[in-house]
């Protein structure tokens, strides 16, 4: 389960502070498909940081299964991080210089799983890429490349998977194919948490934020 | 104009301010070196000509004879001197000193008082001897002197602990007369040497005056010279390195300042920059920041540059004084300055040549790294995947892998060289003095010697003589009672004609057993046979090996006259020999041999101080260059960093991974160093240090594992640098792209 209690959070921008998130309050149930949506500048992918423990909140706390993960140290944040969490980017984030499949093995071999690159193999079968295992991103289309980015967060067997708007660079069909292989993914029985400004791909659970607070919550 | 109008303002950014501070610096260190090294080179030729003159006569000579001499219409200026060696009791203790007066103090080999005054004696270099008076011993006969000041003067004539400048009444007292022994002469006009010593002899006859030797000095051959120019070399070689680190610098620089701008130069390119746009754009700033480096540089160059020569001259204690410095005229060469100002040009032109290349030629490139790298990613294709996480994170390509193994093989060959060169020589330092138990410094006439067995005894003259165009020590031995230096090959000289020479000036100038060779010394040649090669203490107070030549003993007093410094070489017990020289009134100086060896590494000092400068700057200059590449090459990856740490990835983790990748460069770094060593720390000192001595330094295990860990400090330091680069790694910025 996820809890965030009064959570604030703001960013200095030269010598103006800016207060991104104005305390959030929020549950997250175990297996629970979770939509972020908003205008760009809502405090979606701030969210996303603090529950993805990259960032940490000015005030509140997070708790993810117990474990208040704003109180760990950085490192003790990446290592969480590493074993329980599965992170899609919101920019085509691979590394250039390693093929499809070293890009999914980066997260096997850390996590130590078993027959890393079977799993691996496994993990971009799951997203349709596995053909093209040893092709380099600078080979791969823009939709290919976010695929990779979600067979990487997930062949390690994560709990909680969190999106950042992995769709806002892609064409309609590529968007949809996106949502629909995280849908896959959550009927595994993960936690799915998804920003997006893109109304029509909210499903589930759908959260809206406006300027740093929570402003309505529906079901679809 | 637009382009140089932008051109300009990139000049905010933060690297350009780095790449001034170390051009000006560069610039600054570039001038001041050559400039310190040319005034090094020149000072051999004027200022030890200007202080001693042109020729030094020796023997014993009255005031009618001085009569003589300064109203000779072929000298310029002159200068006669009394050397009366004596002990002297310092703290209860005897040592030995020279009593010096100088006739005439406005000339020749003149002095200056730094303390007190001249109404009694004066002391040189100031000491552990106060004002007031003090007891000295000459010919058993002790007497008190007055001292009543401290000066400075170039006054290095043999081996004893003290010299004091005495005024004439001192002299008076002393010897009851007034004799001179030394004469030095300036003359009007050299070619008129034959003629002059002619005189000179005549005037001898006629004031029954006794000529010893009379001998022309050569600019070329002053004390100090070797040092000079083993100074000259080191920074020759520093000048040469700094030029090529600046040059890899600069080049490296502009193709990692391109590959992280490459973004930038595509997006006005887009917006209607051309390619010349574009080429002026990035090349303003670069001629910018030379103009005001070369500048800045300069003015510091000024005052740095004669530190850096004063300095340089103040390390070497043998061969100058205060007063030496005093009658060279320093000069700030412009000259040198266009020269630096030039090759700082053609190294701007060259490092230009990568935005050429980048702007107008990108094909050219990458057909060019279709050789090194796999064909499609222009990335090295390694199977193994840490290595290949660990290898891109640490240099990315193949020719930045190359550039930090030659620099990192740089940075051990030197410091390989640095420890082989030390070990190698306190060894042979110790094999060189191993033939003697305990050295005598007496002087007082030969012919008054005792009867000494198990030694040799020596004289030798320094500065006078030449071979093959190269100062060499001449030598003779007077008694030979087995204890004689290690003769690596043939025999001593029994008859005029004969020498034997050095192992120093056999390997330097290849000569063999058998060879003739041409002495010259003064306006003479003397044609010798080489009859052997020894390995000979006769540097550096008898204790380190240099050029020399041997002589029969006969043609060693026709050329430089009799000479009162007996070097005895003994083995067993001194105390017998000691104490009867004493008693025949010879100020005597015991040395054991362990005191020489002691003595004789400390020589080294000199030349370690060089070395360690030249082995501190490759450190330093490669240090800087391989955190360059690291640091940059990071610094273009830090996306990549961060998706590794988004992904689970630890700071520890990533710098471990770039070490793994740099233990490959370290162990393909050994071998190379290894290999390179051994020839560079030969031909590294011999070329450097030559004045020391030849030997081949050797490299054991030992060394390269000392060197090994000296090495890696510097690498650890820019690891630091590495890891706190990753440490402040900003994920959120990151993900905002």
């Amino acid at each position: 389960m996820i809890l965030v209690e009064n959570v604030h959070k703001s960013y200095v921008y030269g010598k103006q502070r800016s207060e991104v998130l104005h305390g959030i309050n929020l549950k997250i149930n175990k297996g629970e498909f979770v939509t972020l949506t908003g205008p760009s500048g809502s405090g979606k992918s701030t969210l996303l940081n603090l529950l993805a423990g990259i960032d940490v909140p000015d005030q509140g706390k997070i708790v993810i299964d117990g474990k208040e993960i704003s109180k760990l140290s950085n490192e003790e944040r990446t290592k969480w991080r590493r074993e329980n969490l599965g992170y899609i980017p919101q920019f085509f984030y691979l590394i250039p210089f390693l093929s499809v499949l070293e890009n999914v093995e980066i997260t096997a071999r850390l996590t130590k799983v078993n027959n890393f690159k079977e799993a691996s193999l496994e993990a971009l079968e799951k997203v349709g890429l596995k053909d093209k295992a040893k092709r380099f991103p600078s080979e791969l289309s823009g939709g290919e490349i976010q695929r990779v980015a979600i067979a990487r967060a997930i062949v390690h067997n994560p709990k909680i998977i969190i999106a950042d708007e992995p769709t806002a660079f892609l064409d309609l069909k590529n968007k949809q194919n996106i949502v629909e292989i995280l849908l896959k993914i959550w009927n595994e029985g993960k936690t799915i948490i998804l920003a997006t400004h893109d109304s029509f791909l909210a499903k589930k659970r759908i959260i809206e934020l406006v300027d740093g607070r929570i402003i309505g919550e529906k079901y679809a | 104009m637009l382009s140089i109008l932008i051109g300009i303002k990139s000049l905010r950014r933060k690297g350009f301010l780095l790449l001034l501070s170390l051009l000006t610096l560069s610039f600054a260190v570039f001038v001041s070196v050559n400039n310190a090294a040319y005034n090094l080179e020149n000072i051999a030729k004027t200022a030890w000509n200007d202080y001693v003159g042109n020729v030094r006569i020796t023997g014993i000579f009255n005031e009618d004879f001085l009569d003589k001499i300064s109203k000779s219409e072929y000298i310029q200026e002159y200068q006669a001197l009394a050397i009366i060696p004596a002990d002297i009791y310092v703290k209860g203790e005897k040592r030995t000193v020279y009593l010096i007066y100088p006739r005439n103090n406005i000339s020749l080999m003149s002095y200056k008082i730094k303390e007190g005054n001249n109404t009694g004696a004066l002391i040189l270099d100031k000491k552990d001897i106060e004002f007031g008076k003090i007891i000295i011993k000459i010919n058993n006969i002790e007497k008190e002197i007055n001292i009543t000041g401290y000066a400075s003067a170039f006054y290095v004539f043999g081996i004893v602990d003290y010299r004091l400048i005495i005024n004439e009444n001192q002299l008076k007292d002393i010897l009851g007369q007034i004799i001179y022994n030394v004469i030095f002469v300036k003359l009007k006009d050299l070619n008129n040497l034959k003629e002059f010593e002619k005189k000179i002899y005549d005037y001898s006859n006629q004031t029954k005056s006794k000529i010893d030797s009379f001998i022309v000095l050569d600019p070329e051959t002053f004390p100090g010279k070797n040092e000079t120019n083993a100074a000259r070399n080191t920074f020759n070689l520093f000048i040469f390195l700094l030029s090529i680190v600046i040059f890899v610098s600069f080049f490296v620089y502009q193709f990692i300042y391109l590959e992280i701008n490459s973004k930038e130069l595509a997006i006005l390119n887009v917006i209607g920059f051309t390619k010349k746009n574009l080429f002026v754009y990035y090349t303003t700033p670069i001629f910018l920041i030379f103009l005001i480096s070369t500048i800045i540089g300069y003015s510091i160059s000024i005052p740095f540059s004669y530190y850096v020569f004063e300095s340089s001259l103040k390390s070497v204690p043998l061969g100058f004084s205060e007063i030496f410095l005093e009658k060279y005229g320093y000069k700030f060469n412009n000259e040198i300055v266009l020269n630096s100002f030039l090759i700082f040009f053609a190294f701007l032109i060259f490092s230009i040549l990568p935005i050429f290349i980048y702007i107008y030629r990108k094909n050219i490139l990458e057909l060019f790294s279709f050789y090194f790298f796999s064909k499609s990613k222009n990335k090295l294709n390694i199977p193994n995947f840490n290595l290949k996480v660990s290898f891109n994170l640490s240099s990315g390509n193949l020719w930045k892998f190359i550039l930090l193994i030659i620099l990192f093989s740089l940075i051990l060959t030197s410091t390989i060289s640095l420890f082989s060169i030390r070990d190698s020589w306190n060894e042979s330092i110790e094999n060189l003095n191993n033939f003697y138990d305990n050295f005598i410094y007496a002087l007082g006439n030969s012919k008054n010697l005792p009867e000494i067995n198990n030694a040799s005894v020596w004289k030798a003259v320094f500065h006078f003589a030449k071979v093959k165009e190269k100062d060499v020590v001449t030598a003779t031995f007077l008694i030979n009672k087995g204890v004689m230096p290690n003769l690596k090959e043939g025999r001593w000289p029994t008859n005029t004609g004969e020498c034997v020479i050095s192992l120093t000036l056999s390997k330097t100038e290849n000569i063999k057993v058998g060879d003739e060779i041409e002495l010259e010394a003064g306006i003479n040649k003397y044609k010798l046979k080489v009859v052997g090669i020894a390995e000979i203490p006769l540097f550096f107070q008898y204790t380190r090996e240099t050029r020399s030549v041997v002589l029969y003993y006969d043609e060693f007093k026709k050329i430089f006259g009799d000479l009162e410094e007996n070097v005895i070489f003994l083995k067993g017990d001194y105390k017998a020999i000691y104490n009867e020289l004493i008693s025949k009134g010879f100020v005597v100086t015991l040395r054991s041999k362990d005191e020489s060896i002691s003595y004789g590494k400390s020589g080294g000092a000199i030349a370690f101080v060089f070395l360690n400068f030249l082995t501190f700057s490759l450190i330093l200059s490669n240090t800087i260059l391989i955190g360059i590449i690291l640091v940059t090459n990071l610094s273009s990856k830090i996306k990549e960093i961060g998706i590794l740490i988004l992904l689970g990835y630890t700071t520890r983790k990533i710098i471990i991974m770039i070490i793994f990748s740099s233990l490959i460069l370290i162990f393909t770094s050994i071998p190379i160093s290894y290999l390179i060593s051994l020839y560079f720390s030969s031909w590294n000192i011999n070329m450097m240090i030559e004045f020391t001595g030849y030997f081949e330094p050797k490299i054991n295990m030992n060394i390269v594992i000392t060197s090994l860990a000296y090495s890696l400090l510097p690498l650890i330091l820019i690891y630091f640098i590495l890891y706190i680069i990753i440490k402040r790694i900003n994920l959120v910025k990151i993900l905002l792209g």
